[in-house]
């Protein structure tokens, strides 16, 4: 029987072997080789004076997702998700750029007015364009053998904070509703996302979440 | 061996013994921590940001220890804004039972809870640097704040980069959901599942996490000693549960925790919204990952008193 946890955690130790500083760079989606651990770093010796470093900023991404998603259906989605990407790009042109500010009036209205203008460019936009119905299979599919090779304690967990609404495409995420946590075994085998979206569950649905305009991009019901 | 042994176990109840004497003196708000020369101090919060008046109390207690132990900054666990995240929700969550913190130039180090807009990574006074995950460096000590809504495998392989490249200073992840806990919400198998071998691997020394609305010290786990400090704000009273990892929780009071830590050795203590101190000890550094001597107190025997005002419904 295809055990999908196993596979899971098989591609986050293949992945975690494949991330040494060396192979940072490399191309996405090729087999890296597995390299030993390197030994607990040498000593540094303690400042004599306590000093500050400035926050420092993620490093180039690296592409470790193994996809366990049929080919065909991945490029189908990856499309769709360019397509989105594209809209995101041209709304996020219609409004004032965002920055790191003091003001948090600055950030919410960027939010909501970036929201808005998706919302016009993507007005026709209807539940599935993004995620189409072969898509959805694949998507349901994972998920499902996710949650049914949980305990009823860890189903507890799985299911505790999701949110209970029913989605609408475009429509602003609620912000009485928390963000479910998004297993972290499930992400490395769903197709990768580009930095404006995200993976959430809901109660009974996936949605795509448009993370700067805090929107649904798009969703699929009875997941679980 | 024995002889390094019996040393140890010497020292632990020698350690052990002050910590009793300490506890059960008269009066709160004793200061446990040693104030040492060029000490890395720190506070540490979890899911504050209720802008309900638990939330403004404890902070006040926070201000009351800070003219005891001039700590520099506080690491937020997240959920630092509930429910609306409109600009009067900043202030009220958080510039507002802050402010004497931030005026008298303390930082604060966010990290993003389920409840947090991942956008509050823009806001300045949360020092995320535009990132939803990101690491500082203060004194000996690196920290890692980390986004657990939503590790994904560009992240963790960033983690592991930046965990490799930090040398032998005192590693400190922290984010908003606990690997190990014994509340409502329980232990994040998932994360663990991923991070926990990292941070084995890398000789993590201390993880601090929130999420549940309570204090809990975790006995030490392949070397790394997790803490849950999830009640600056909200309080899930009664919620700990008994739990072979646990080492000492606390669940009748908001707290925080205060952290110093001077070359090999961190001090750690946690005061609720009264002042009193229900948890204190210390985490000795060894090298190799090895498993860190931690000597601390347990909840105290007798039920610290609990202000009236009741903390919001989580």
């Amino acid at each position: 029987m295809f055990n999908f946890k196993f596979k899971a955690l098989t591609a986050f130790k293949a992945m975690s072997a494949a991330v040494a500083p060396s192979l940072l760079l490399t191309v996405a989606c090729t087999k890296q080789p597995v390299e030993k651990a390197d030994a607990p770093a040498t000593k540094v010796e303690a400042p004599a004076a306590v000093r500050e470093a400035p926050v420092e900023a993620p490093a180039a991404e690296v592409d470790t997702y193994v996809p366990q998603t049929d080919p065909a259906a991945t490029a189908e989605f990856n499309k769709a998700v360019a397509a989105y990407v594209e809209i995101h790009k041209k709304a996020d042109g219609r409004v004032p750029s965002l920055k790191r500010t003091d003001d948090p009036k600055e950030i919410s209205s960027r939010e909501i007015a970036l929201g808005d203008a998706i919302r016009e460019l993507r007005a026709s936009a209807r539940p599935g364009d993004m995620m189409t119905r072969d898509v959805a299979k694949e998507f349901r599919r994972l998920i499902k053998k996710d949650y049914q090779a949980r305990s009823r304690e860890d189903r507890r967990i799985f299911l505790d904070e999701v949110p209970h609404f029913r989605p609408m495409v475009n429509q602003r995420y609620p912000s009485e509703w928390p963000l479910a946590t998004f297993p972290a075994t499930l992400l490395v085998v769903m197709p990768k996302l580009p930095d404006i979206l995200e993976y959430r569950l809901l109660s009974e649905a996936l949605i795509l979440r448009d993370v700067k305009a805090n929107t649904v991009a798009d969703f699929i019901l009875d997941v679980y | 061996m024995l002889r390094s042994v019996l040393r140890r176990v010497v020292v632990a109840a020698a350690v052990a013994g002050c910590w009793l004497a300490v506890s059960t003196a008269p009066g709160a708000q004793d200061l446990a921590l040693p104030l040492k020369a060029n000490s890395v101090r720190f506070a540490v919060i979890g899911d504050n940001g209720t802008g309900a008046k638990p939330q403004y109390e404890l902070a006040q207690q926070m201000v009351t220890y800070h003219e005891k132990f001039p700590y520099t900054f506080v690491i937020m666990n997240g959920d630092n804004l509930y429910g609306g995240e409109r600009p009067q929700d900043f202030v009220q969550k958080f510039e507002a039972p802050y402010k004497a913190l931030l005026d008298a130039k303390v930082d604060f180090y966010a990290t993003l809870g389920n409840h947090d807009d991942p956008n509050q990574r823009f806001y300045k006074p949360f020092n995320m640097g535009g990132q939803r995950y990101y690491t500082f460096k203060k004194g000996n000590a690196r920290f890692f704040s980390l986004d657990s809504n939503y590790m994904d495998p560009v992240q963790l392989a960033w983690l592991e980069k930046e965990l490799k490249a930090s040398g032998s200073d005192w590693k400190i992840p922290y984010f908003h959901h606990p690997l190990y806990a014994s509340g409502m919400h329980g232990s994040q198998v998932d994360l663990r599942t991923v991070l926990e071998p990292l941070f084995v691997k890398y000789g993590v020394d201390v993880v601090f996490a929130g999420h549940e609305h309570f204090y809990q010290r975790i006995k030490p786990q392949q070397g790394i000693t997790y803490f849950v400090s999830g009640a600056a704000g909200q309080l899930r009273r009664g919620d700990l549960k008994k739990a072979d990892f646990s080492a000492v929780g606390y669940d009748q009071d908001l707290s925080f925790m205060l952290i110093e830590i001077a070359d090999k050795e961190m001090t750690f203590q946690v005061v609720t919204r009264t002042g009193q101190t229900v948890d204190k000890g210390l985490i000795v550094q060894r090298p190799g990952g090895a498993e860190p001597i931690v000597v601390g107190g347990s909840t105290p025997a007798s039920p610290v008193p609990v202000p009236k005002t009741s903390a919001p419904k989580p």
